[in-house]
């Protein structure tokens, strides 16, 4: 039997993504974003970006199947993001999704974001080592993930108890003056800056706290301290050094994702991690990790940046790991699921 | 002309497949009140309406209306108009109610849709059921005191406050997005959204200080 012909669908939050693959392998990964249109708001604007995902629908699937070369009749599964994400932007992602079902009479998807997030890796470095440990960094998520087996048992070790670390990133970046998206622009500046210079908090890390949130995170209190640290120094009528600023930012959150990533994967005796999100795509995250999981004897998978960030490509990866798995499809009646939780992998 | 019609801009989802002028099928789903079912289910409608057959046309209500349902129900559209490699037409909803009432009998008057946010869309039509000027949002305090001749529209979720003004309630029906569908020529259409996204440019960041 030929590998499966999966067309994925994403609009969770401000990208529309159409993505085909066979099996394991990408065939197209048409990416319609709307960020320039959120950048003077400083954050995505939902209503904004679900106008932006029905006008970018058609135009994003038709190119998808000409990057392809594909016909939608050849597809064998559709496979969408049914949540967790923006209800009102998801929606236009499941109407689509199952409109191209019922009119190419395939089975349909309803999957999980995060799921999806781990899926696209093996677009690059093939099948899914499993058991695997996933750590997933965006501007809406930041988690911890056990993977025995992404198409049927995903379980959650941990998460951000209130900002998700692409979120501190893009709050920090406009308490320093950047631009918004804040992680390229913090990654970009702190290069040249110094990281040890400023103590900022490691949220989380204390024994205490280790106790009782071993894999969570908490990055809204150093959001505050950064906030706090540039008024006080303006008061003080001191220069600020924002490279500084910025490099000692990102090292307290890299530094903490990548310890708990590394000690999940030793705990639960698990010898893969694989990293995804927007936030896989910090450079120095991607040191971090790297480094503390040679030492560790755990070996990393992290896709390429243009993979990281969302995209449909993803969804489809994840739906043909489905399809080849033998997963019964998902019923015509599925909605979209804000909070669609990670032990629901698909509907 | 075998014609598949749909609407979502109420909290009622109704699909209707016409052959010519004759009614194949037609189905509602969804309460006149009430929170919206439109992405469950739209779909599994359209498969009961058309049964198997496929439709020369696709016509579809833009609205004004909720703006989430409505886009479920102009995503659906345009997807299953692509798949399928077949005209879509986009038909104001006001212009579909204003129809519905000539058929009906009815004679010239204004037709309202409610878009939540204690507004109401209000536009004139002619007495061939023709849309005059464009559509205004008025505020339902502003409504009340206003004397309109002839109201005709469902006006669900504010029905308490409005309806004994209401001269034909009745709901959006496709059947009339399905006959305007296949007069109109397909042409480009946004959803009639009559307001701009709500999203202010932030403030400058608070103060974190304690003094």
């Amino acid at each position: 039997m030929t590998e499966p012909l999966v067309l994925g669908i994403e609009t969770s939050c401000d990208e529309t993504g159409v993505g085909i693959v066979r099996g394991h392998t990408l065939l197209a990964d048409a990416v319609a974003s709307s960020v320039e249109e959120h950048a003077r708001f400083g954050g995505v604007v939902p209503e904004v970006a679900s106008r932006a995902h029905l006008e970018a629908m058609v135009p994003t699937i038709e190119r998808a199947c000409k990057d392809a070369g594909i016909k939608l009749k050849d597809v064998d599964a559709i496979a969408v993001t049914a949540g967790p994400g923006l209800v009102g932007a998801l929606l236009v992602g499941v109407a689509a999704a199952k409109s191209l079902a019922y009119a190419l009479d395939k089975p349909i998807y309803g999957v999980n974001h995060l799921a999806s997030h781990v899926a696209v890796d093996t677009l690059e470095h093939g099948p899914l080592p499993e058991p695997a440990i996933a750590m997933l960094v965006s501007g809406g998520h930041s988690s911890i993930l056990h993977v025995p087996d992404l198409a049927k048992e995903v379980i959650s070790l941990g998460a951000t108890m209130d900002d998700a670390a692409g979120e501190a990133f893009d709050k920090v970046a406009r308490v320093l003056g950047l631009a918004f998206p804040g992680g390229p622009e913090i990654d970009r500046i702190a290069k040249s800056g110094n990281p040890t210079v400023i103590d900022f908090p490691r949220g989380l890390t204390s024994k205490a706290d280790i106790e009782k949130h071993e894999f969570d995170f908490s990055f809204s209190g150093i959001k505050t301290a950064v906030a706090r640290f540039v008024e006080s120094e303006n008061k003080k009528g001191n220069q600020i050094n924002i490279a500084d600023v910025a490099a000692s930012f990102q090292e307290a959150v890299t530094d903490v994702l990548s310890a708990k990533a590394i000690a999940a994967c030793k705990k639960q005796g698990v010898e893969y991690l694989i990293l995804g999100g927007g936030v896989a795509a910090n450079s120095r995250l991607r040191y971090l990790v790297e480094t503390r999981a040679e030492k560790a004897g755990v070996k990393v998978r992290i896709p390429r940046p243009g993979l990281c960030t969302d995209n449909g490509a993803m969804v489809a990866a994840l739906g043909s790991i489905m399809v080849s798995s033998g997963v019964l499809p998902s019923p015509m009646q599925f909605g979209a699921d804000s909070s669609m939780p990670i032990n629901l992998i698909h509907y | 002309m075998k014609i598949l019609a749909l609407d979502t801009s109420t909290s009622r989802v109704t699909v209707a497949f016409l052959d010519g002028k004759e009614v194949v099928s037609q189905k509602t789903g969804g309460e006149l009140t009430g929170a919206q079912f439109h992405g469950e289910l739209l779909v599994g409608l359209i498969a009961e309406v058309l049964n198997g057959a496929k439709p020369d046309r696709i016509a579809v209500g833009i609205g004004p209306g909720p703006y989430t349902g409505l886009r479920v129900g102009i995503t659906t559209a345009e997807v299953l108009a692509h798949a399928w490699g077949i005209e879509v037409v986009g038909i104001p909803t006001l212009s579909a109610l204003a129809n519905g009432h000539i058929r009906r009998g009815g004679e010239n008057g204004t037709a309202i849709l409610d878009v939540k946010r204690k507004e109401i869309a209000c536009q004139d039509f002619d007495s061939a059921g023709k849309l005059q000027g464009d559509p205004t949002l008025v505020r339902i305090t502003e409504f009340e005191n206003q004397n309109y001749s002839n109201l005709v529209g469902p006006a669900f979720v504010t029905q308490v406050l409005i309806s004994p003004k209401v001269n034909d309630p009745s709901p959006v029906d496709a059947i009339d997005i399905a006959l305007l569908g296949q007069a109109a020529t397909p042409s480009a259409f946004s959803p009639l959204y009559l307001r701009q996204p709500d999203a202010a440019e932030p403030k400058p960041p608070k103060s974190v200080s304690n003094d």
